[in-house]
């Protein structure tokens, strides 16, 4: 960024700012001196260039109608959403804060030093150091971590080329949410394409996620009533879906330990030996015996039949 | 150009502390913001041409350094600190909720969070799930960790899926990759070992104080990784359908194979754990050495399917 760049950015924050009403790309052109010298041309690619910027650095250029005709567009950062609300934070809430950011184990600190820096004043207080024993990696280095909880948060479409088992493809998708398992991020969204709700890994989006319409004030989808993120990610795949079949696995006293703490959609009821019994709601049968493989000795599908059978021919697959 | 870009955004943030502390001195707003007077002074240099439409001495902000103190004027615009970017927010909220997870409930910490929401785009924070375990043993190893005491932990170890116990002195607690780990002295085996806290049964604390070498430093724990007397390397070769493996383990390396098979390479902890990742994989996966973990698969495989028989 030349220094230059830095005025025009610097200029164009200062008029969005301030005006009372829109201003149209043609009084920007005129009036701010590091675009005067450029064609029009050159003057809107370097304008939508920098409103980009601005918006990624979390500043908010809104398009709206200059007049109550409709005729006529123009540009402002509202302040309402410039400005940090006043906060007024307990000496005890920020000594939290400064504790929550030196945990956090990343690449680059900076978002939540930036943080600190907006919400606090005055010097870090003296239990900031404390916890020294304490380190998260939450995987916050995740690409595009930021836009995406930007169009989950204003609810906005996006378009991200997407890498699955088969192929690349561009997804367009409204983001319903966001969430980290085992150090990976997830958006969670409707797939506009085929209108299933499923979730993409950010480290498999090959490039950047884009809102599909950036400069559109608003939320541009409703979340259907019952959609709940923990609702949708507690249970594994293989018992999402239509028309369950349901299955009765029998687990190992040392298993049962373990599937209680680790698939807490399960309800196990224990025996007398100590071993535990739960049914299972099964709609991906392949998913399902690879799951229950996985625990090795330590579970059995007792009922029904098909899928005993279906985990026979797995395993004669294997020593076959 | 990155340098100028972190200028600028350093430049949107140390604009409104200064006008609030309108006066502070070099040395304050230098160490605030972790640069030197040279930079600071080429920060302030950036505002020079910088106001209102019409540019004229009554509109531009006036920035300078009167000896040792910082002043800016004529930007009352920029009083006002900017509202948390989601990323900024994110990160305070995630490492809060990892905070929460070992400290249990702290009505400051669930204030600062409430806050946090405030000062992001309403609603931002309610659709996002920063999921962490916070399994009970959590509780007693922080509070061992804190008075510096020794543990006695019953282990289920998923290497090889058996239980021991063990005394511990604890050093530190890890988040990586959504699990919780305590890293310390396992006097069982008289060296460093690393635990799974959700494979921890049950953990009392001892009476002994805990050593903690002088020269620990957590910092060096890039990644945790797993030490085990049964440590090995196997090369497997994986289907399309199953390349998930690649994401979710480290790898030694890697090689693309026909119809999008993948050989891999990888070091495993232990048998036991290695064996039941090839049974969930089944036919989608395929060892290629050792030999020996072959025959283990085989044999595992034919028991098990002598009850579905």
């Amino acid at each position: 960024m030349a220094v230059r760049k830095s005025e025009r950015l610097l200029n164009l924050i200062v008029m969005l700012l301030e005006t009372s009403q829109p201003v149209t790309a043609e009084q920007i052109h005129r009036t701010i001196p590091g675009y005067g010298q450029d064609s029009w041309d050159t003057f809107k690619r370097m304008f939508e260039r920098d409103k980009e910027e601005l918006r990624e650095m979390g500043i908010p250029v809104e398009l709206s109608s200059v007049d109550a005709w409709d005729t006529e567009h123009g540009y402002r950062i509202p302040k309402d959403r410039y400005y940090l609300p006043e906060l007024n934070l307990a000496p005890d809430e920020v000594a939290a804060l400064w504790l929550a950011a030196g945990l956090l184990r990343m690449s680059d600190p900076g978002p939540a030093r930036s943080a600190l820096m907006k919400l606090t004043e005055g010097a870090p207080p003296k239990t900031a150091g404390n916890l020294s024993w304490l380190t998260a990696d939450l995987g916050l280095a995740a690409p595009n971590l930021s836009v995406a909880l930007e169009s989950v948060a204003a609810k906005k479409k996006v378009t991200f080329p997407y890498r699955s088992k088969e192929a690349t493809r561009t997804r367009s998708v409204d983001p319903y949410g966001l969430m980290q398992r085992r150090g990976k991020w997830y958006l969670i969204g409707q797939d506009l394409s085929n209108d299933q709700i499923r979730s993409f890994r950010l480290d498999r989006v090959e490039g950047a996620i884009r809102l599909t319409h950036p400069s559109r004030p608003g939320p541009e989808f409703e979340i259907p009533d019952g959609f709940t993120l923990h609702g949708y990610m507690e249970r594994p795949p293989f018992v999402q879906g239509a028309v369950p079949d349901r299955a009765t696995v029998r687990f190992d006293q040392s298993t049962a330990w373990w599937v209680e703490r680790s698939s807490p959609w399960l309800r196990l009821e224990r025996n007398e030996d100590m071993s535990a019994t739960a049914a299972v709601e099964v709609t991906d049968d392949s998913g399902f015996i690879s799951w229950l493989l996985g625990f090795g000795e330590g579970a059995e599908v007792l009922e029904p039949q098909r899928l005993r059978d279906l985990a026979r021919l797995r395993l004669e697959e294997i020593f076959g | 150009m990155a340098e100028l870009e972190d200028r600028f955004r350093r430049l949107l943030l140390l604009v409104p502390y200064v006008l609030r502390n309108n006066g502070a001195t070099v040395e304050e707003v230098c160490e605030r913001f972790a640069i030197t007077r040279t930079e600071l002074v080429a920060d302030l240099n950036l505002l020079f041409m910088c106001g209102l439409p019409g540019y004229g001495p009554g509109d531009l902000i006036e920035a300078y350094i009167d000896g040792d103190q910082v002043w800016i004027r004529m930007a009352d615009y920029f009083s006002r600190p900017m509202r948390l970017t989601p990323a900024e927010g994110l990160m305070l909220y995630a490492g809060g909720q990892a905070l929460a997870a070992v400290s249990g409930p702290d009505p400051a910490l669930e204030r600062a969070m409430e806050h946090l929401s405030n000062a992001l785009t309403p609603g931002a924070l309610e659709r996002v799930s920063v999921g962490l375990e916070a399994p009970e043993e959590l509780t007693v190893v922080k509070q061992a960790l804190e008075d510096r005491r020794r543990l006695h932990l019953v282990y289920q170890s998923q290497s090889k899926d058996e239980v021991t116990e063990r005394d511990v002195d604890p050093w530190a607690l890890l988040l990586s990759d959504g699990r919780w780990y305590l890293l310390g002295y396992c006097h069982r085996v008289t060296d460093e070992r690393i635990f799974r806290v959700d494979r921890i049964r049950s953990v009392v604390q001892l009476d002994e104080t805990a050593h903690i070498p002088d020269d620990f430093d957590l910092s060096q724990y890039e990644s945790v990784y797993f030490e085990s007397d049964e440590a090995m390397t196997v090369t497997l070769d994986i289907a399309p359908r199953a390349n998930w493996v690649c994401d979710y383990y480290p790898l030694l390396s890697q090689e693309p194979l026909e119809d999008g098979w993948i050989r891999i390479r990888l070091k495993a902890g232990g048998m036991a754990w290695l064996e039941r990742l090839l049974l969930r994989l089944g036919p989608e996966a395929r060892v290629i050495e050792p030999e020996s973990l072959r025959q283990r698969l085989k044999a595992t495989a034919r028991s098990l399917a002598r009850r579905y028989v």
